[in-house]
């Protein structure tokens, strides 16, 4: 049987847009971004003068839903509380760009990074059950 | 042009009844998927009267809506919502929602909201071909 850390990496490699929610000016702000992910660990592009990034700055707490189809409204999806942190490794950055280089067609120079870690992760909607929460730290 | 944009936009909000909502909890942000009812251009939901959604709006009633899109289909196009979220009590609407998701409130008791939009805005894929809807 899977364990919840595994059913959650399959849903973190498996699906690839979620819903991100910050904070600005004391207001929620979200949008629908595409990730991708290295392990439990969330990338993904801003443009650098983006709202996006002018909210991390000043508060980088996010909440994302990762994973969920209409389709299927039973599905299993993420809750992940995370926060932005510095983006560093130049060996991770270049497979990471390669990953978005390969989804947008627009020119990427102008496109920055930004790496979220997860700092709380539940599984919702299992079949009716209740929210299963990971233990901290998941790696 | 601008009745168009207006019938497009309540189209969405009537072939669609998923929404994330978005509030903020302290100084952070949270959401959840939420199932909607509209009147024109006003939104209502249902929530339990001790849940933390509606104790988030208390302390602060902005709330921002991401109203019909499917994941794996980017070129779909989807509202976003900007508004002020506050408790309402109107009966023929909360039995309204009461009567289409009934597991919502089974044991439950529920409090109606009623969310009014302040900003509108048509978006699609990446933040792209983003336009304002005058729904005044």
């Amino acid at each position: 049987m899977e364990t919840l850390r595994e059913q959650i990496l399959e849903i973190l490699n498996k699906q690839n847009i979620g819903s991100m929610v910050t904070v600005k000016d004391n207001k929620p702000n979200a949008r629908y971004m595409t990730f991708t992910n290295d392990g439990f660990t969330l990338f993904a592009v801003t443009e650098e003068d983006s709202s996006k990034v002018l909210d991390l700055e000043k508060n980088p707490y996010t909440h994302i839903l990762y994973g969920y189809t209409l389709e299927d409204v039973d599905a299993p999806y993420l809750e992940i509380e995370g926060k932005v942190t510095d983006f560093k490794d130049d060996e991770l950055k270049l497979k990471v760009t390669n990953f978005f280089r390969s989804l947008f067609t627009k020119d990427s120079s102008d496109m920055i990074t930004i790496q979220i870690e997860p700092t709380r992760i539940r599984l919702m909607n299992k079949k009716g059950q209740p929210p299963q929460e990971l233990e901290y730290p998941f790696s | 042009m601008s009745t168009t944009k207006k019938e497009q936009a309540l189209e969405i909000l009537s072939k669609n009844y998923v929404g994330v909502m978005a509030t903020v909890a302290g100084d952070r942000p949270t959401s959840r998927y939420m199932t909607f009812e509209h009147e024109d251009f006003t939104l209502y939901t249902a929530t339990p009267r001790d849940s933390d959604l509606l104790k988030e709006l208390q302390a602060n009633p902005h709330t921002h809506i991401l109203y019909g899109y499917e994941n794996g289909d980017m070129g779909d196009t989807f509202l976003e919502i900007e508004g002020t979220a506050a408790e309402f009590n109107a009966d023929a609407i909360k039995e309204k929602i009461v009567a289409k998701y009934p597991y919502h409130v089974d044991g439950m008791s529920m409090t109606l909201l009623k969310i009014e939009p302040v900003r509108m805005r048509f978006m699609n894929k990446a933040g792209d071909n983003q336009e304002d809807v005058d729904f005044q």
